[in-house]
């Protein structure tokens, strides 16, 4: 053999350095392009033998060995380890003239014929790459241009080797990450389906460098194969290329879930054509596979040089790569509906999120309804156009109409909803905007829904069906049957609607009902399936609404009767104890004062001892007048029930008052009830009661003002009588309002403090009634009495039988 | 002149009601206590007008001394006079013509002595 000709070497290189580029450009593995590398560098050194080794994972691995025989194992190489080795560990090249006379010549591969070698370092600043050797099978000393020859190609290699390295980890990322990557970057960026398609599309065609991509799924309902996103196909195309399952080949590949090639479409032999017309050469397509169920096709057509733009031939590796891809592209589609599917369901989720919250805010059983009806049919929240509630009433087995929302008929929706403007408000106002006007828009179907009570039994509907099998149901042109409670549905127009159970802690306190009346929108299983959802975070919130108001009630009656003990017994001991002192300071008094009167009449005219003996006397009086204060309170004076004309008792305590009310212009306003006229009551203590309240009132009130006195028959609840007398006077500040009743508690100068303590215990202990207080500072007070129903009735009369 | 008989265990209020009754122009008898009362007009063989008798007394009290009064003069007629308005409510039950709280102010207590003794 010839030792290297190196006229031109710099052309050599160049060409060396074309030929490498285009070969590593031509899209395939490395170890196909480093043969070919091999094979030039054979060739140009005109070396019987070329050895690349490459350097990876901490060895040095056998890639290409043109001109050796060697088995399917792979071959490596320790760094230091004989001359590649050492060549590795030194990076300084090293030409060998006969291995045989080498001590650190190591036989590595099988056939042994080469005696002469010239091993080169790949090194690309401080990392090495690998070793290239070339060897002569006899022994041949290299000259040094043909060393500086090697070192220069080594060089060239290492940044072709280093590219091709790079290009396949671009690919093998491409595969594994990039995809995944760019796919997942565009799912989140790109909202439309369509869009993300293309995109793909694009992705696939500019990383194979080839014309264009072309990507089809299969319609659900047709199963035609319809292009979805596409890249170097003109827009006004595309609908030519839907084709059915099963042909072309794109219909084939679907059908047969496997790829299909075709290198010239022209004069193909399976007789494949170019569907789209667009002089399509070749063609790679592959099935996209979703859990073993075809969803449709990618295509890649008309691969390209990157270099020089020539056509290019598909090859088995692209096959293998595009369908890499596919897999990818299948299971990046997959993601992106289900994570749109998601997306919804996180928005879903968070509307809901947020509903549950104002609703645990809600804790007012009517208001928490409201919220829950407004939040079913604002457009802000589930959409639909009306909604009922009904909850399920234990005692009566069945379920009682408790609101609804929405108008009568459709002609009346724009009045009902265009009342608030939902912009810049958070969901919480606009529920608590709608949620106010819904409680007061006074709806026609509120009122008949609220009238409504139906049974529950098996047979009487689809309400009754929906507390009994506890699910929900979306029903069309629904009739309830004759006779059945449930008529109240077709008469407020509820044919084609949809009910859930209101379900908390397993059992169904309610049903609600929704349509859409006004829009006609058919309800889908996916919204039966949230308003599902959402019953249940509404039955819980009604469900601890309920709890709620309960424990509110007991607690409150729990602190009531408490208080009223605890006044009680306070009162008792202090009646005993002031009655005590009372009545023994009623006779030094009296004495005290009986003589100063007659003092008075001893001395004449306006002399000292007359004043002062005057002085006495009224001072005394008054002593008199706390002490008989006092005593009433704390007489504990039985109470006698008899029939009193309380109207007339009223009237007879304004007369007391008639100078004063003139006095300080206080005008009186008096509503009575006249069945309320005649009551079973203590006379002396009750009117004790007016003449107190109302001499409070006319104290609360400087100059000028309206008291206003009323009487009414309280309906509902535990009925009775209830009393009210107002004042537009001064008002009480609300830190004093709990004390009020307190024994000596007092916000004036002179008086005892006990005369509201006093009404309280005629009102509550001796009539069995209640006192309420209601006041606002400067705008006046309201004192009301409510009597029990035993009041109207006589105490002396036996019950009469029915 | 009509005769007053004042049960009373506490001499200011013998005495104002002495005075202010003398003022009236009746004869004022004083009796301490309920067995004091019953002693003098047993002495006296009940011939008083009026017995102004108070209730709450060491010894007997206004009651059981109005009980004994009744007994022996029917019609005699017993005005209490107690420093209780509470014993007021079982007035009704009692056998006394009147029942009145003790005050400084004696127009009322004078205006119902005048009326049983016109």
């Amino acid at each position: 053999m010839a030792p290297l000709e190196l006229v031109g070497k710099q052309h050599v290189g160049m060409d060396i350095i074309n030929t490498v580029g285009q070969v590593i450009m031509s899209g395939r593995g490395t170890e196909s392009v480093l043969r070919d590398i091999a094979d030039l560098v054979i060739e140009i050194m005109g070396a019987d033998a070329c050895a690349i080794w490459l350097y990876e994972d901490g060895v040095l691995k056998l890639k290409s060995g043109r001109g050796y025989e060697m088995g399917r194992e792979e071959i490596t190489l320790q760094i230091g380890d004989g001359i590649t080795g050492r060549v590795a560990m030194s990076r300084i090249p090293m030409a060998i003239s006969d291995v045989m006379q080498s001590p650190i010549y190591k036989k590595v591969m099988g056939d042994d014929r080469y005696r002469s070698i010239l091993s080169v370092p790949m090194a690309a600043e401080e990392n090495l790459v690998g070793v290239l050797n070339v060897q002569m099978e006899e022994p041949y000393e290299f000259t040094e241009t043909e060393k500086k020859f090697m070192v220069f190609i080594a060089s060239q290699l290492v940044g072709s080797i280093r590219n091709t390295q790079l290009y396949e980890e671009v690919v093998k990322g491409f595969r594994e990450v990039a995809i995944i990557h760019q796919v997942g970057q565009i799912v989140n960026s790109v909202r439309k389906p369509e869009e993300l398609f293309s995109v793909i599309a694009q992705t696939c065609a500019e990383n194979l460098s080839a014309r264009g991509c072309i990507l089809r799924l299969i319609a659900p309902t047709t199963h035609v194969l319809e292009i979805k996103g596409h890249f170097g196909v003109e827009d006004h195309l595309i609908n030519r290329g839907a084709v059915e399952m099963g042909f072309g080949i794109a219909g084939r590949c679907a059908l047969e879930r496997r790829p299909i090639i075709s290198s010239d479409l022209k004069n193909d032999p399976m007789g494949f054509v170019d569907v789209l017309g667009i002089g399509m050469s070749s063609v790679i397509c592959v099935p996209l596979v979703i859990k073993d169920k075809p969803i449709g096709t990618l295509a890649v057509f008309d691969k390209e040089s990157p270099l020089t733009s020539e056509p290019a031939p598909f090859e088995e590796e692209d096959v293998g790569l595009i369908s890499v891809i596919g897999t990818q592209v299948a299971m990046a589609i997959e993601n992106a509906t289900l994570y749109a599917e998601k997306d919804e369901k996180i928005n879903e989720l968070s509307l809901l999120l947020e509903i549950t919250n104002i609703m645990r805010g809600a804790m007012d059983l009517e208001d928490l309804l409201y919220v829950i009806l407004t939040s079913v049919t604002m457009a802000q929240g589930l959409g639909f156009n009306r909604a009922l509630l009904f909850l399920t009433d234990r005692d009566s087995g069945s379920l009682t109409g408790k609101m609804a929302v929405g108008p009568m008929r459709p002609e009346e929706a724009a009045r009902h909803w265009t009342a608030i403007n939902p912009d810049g408000k958070s969901l919480n106002e606009i529920v608590m905007e709608y949620g106010q006007f819904n409680k007061h828009a006074g709806f026609d179907i509120d009122r008949i829904i609220k009238e409504s009570m139906i049974p529950i039994h098996p047979e009487k509907g689809v309400l009754s069906k929906t507390v009994l099998e506890q699910k929900s149901f979306n029903v069309s042109d629904h009739r309830s049957p004759q006779g059945s409670e449930e008529r109240v549905l077709d008469n407020i127009g509820f044919t084609t609607f949809a009910t859930v159970p209101l379900v908390a802690k397993d059992r169904v306190i309610g049903v609600m009902v929704v349509d859409n009346l006004v829009n006609r929108k058919p309800i889908t299983e996916v919204q039966v399936e949230f308003l599902q959802l959402f019953a249940n975070q509404a039955a819980s919130a009604i469900e601890m609404s309920r709890v709620y108001e309960n424990l509110e009630h007991t607690n409150k009656r729990l602190v009531d009767a408490r208080d009223l003990l605890v006044r009680t017994k306070t009162l008792a001991t202090l009646g005993e104890f002031s009655a005590g002192i009372a009545h023994e300071l009623r006779n030094p008094l009296v004495s005290i004062g009986g003589f100063a009167k007659r003092l008075t009449r001893i001395f004449e005219g306006d002399s000292k001892e007359a004043r002062y003996s005057r002085i006495i006397a009224n001072e005394v009086e008054g002593m008199e007048k706390i002490l008989n204060q006092i005593l009433d309170f704390a007489g504990g004076a039985k109470t006698e029930r008899r029939k009193v004309d309380v109207i007339l008792l009223l009237e007879q305590i304004f007369v007391l008052f008639t100078e004063q009310f003139e006095k300080k212009a206080i005008s009186v306003e008096t509503d009575y009830e006249e069945r309320a006229r005649y009551l079973y009551i203590d006379e002396v203590q009750m009117r004790q009661l007016f003449i107190n309240l109302i001499k409070n009132a006319i104290e609360a009130m400087g100059n000028g003002g309206l008291l206003r006195v009323r009487s009414t028959l309280i309906s509902g609840n535990d009925g009775g009588v209830g009393f009210e007398v107002a004042d537009t006077g001064v008002g009480i500040p609300p830190e004093d309002i709990q004390h009020i009743f307190d024994p000596f508690f007092t916000r004036k100068s002179s008086g005892t403090g006990l005369g509201l303590t006093m009404c309280s215990r005629i009102v509550e202990s001796n009539h069995g009634g209640r006192m309420f207080i209601e006041s606002k500072i400067g705008r006046g007070t309201s004192v009301l009495v409510w009597l029990p129903p035993e009041v109207l009735k006589d105490p002396a009369q036996p019950p009469q039988p029915f | 002149m009509k005769r007053i008989l004042v049960v009373d265990d506490k001499s200011e209020i013998r005495n104002l009601l002495q005075a202010e009754l003398e003022d009236e122009g009746y004869t004022v008898l004083l009796a301490d206590g309920g067995q004091d009362a019953l002693n003098k007009l047993d002495e006296l063989n009940y011939s008083v007008d009026l017995v102004m008798l108070d209730i709450k007394m060491p010894d007997i009290n206004g009651i059981d001394v109005l009980n004994k009064i009744k007994q022996k003069k029917k019609e005699l007629p017993v005005i209490l006079l107690s420093a209780y308005h509470t014993f007021k409510q079982n007035f009704s039950t009692w056998a006394a013509e009147e029942y009145l709280v003790k005050s400084s102010d004696m127009t009322e207590m004078k205006q119902v002595v005048a009326k049983y003794l016109s």
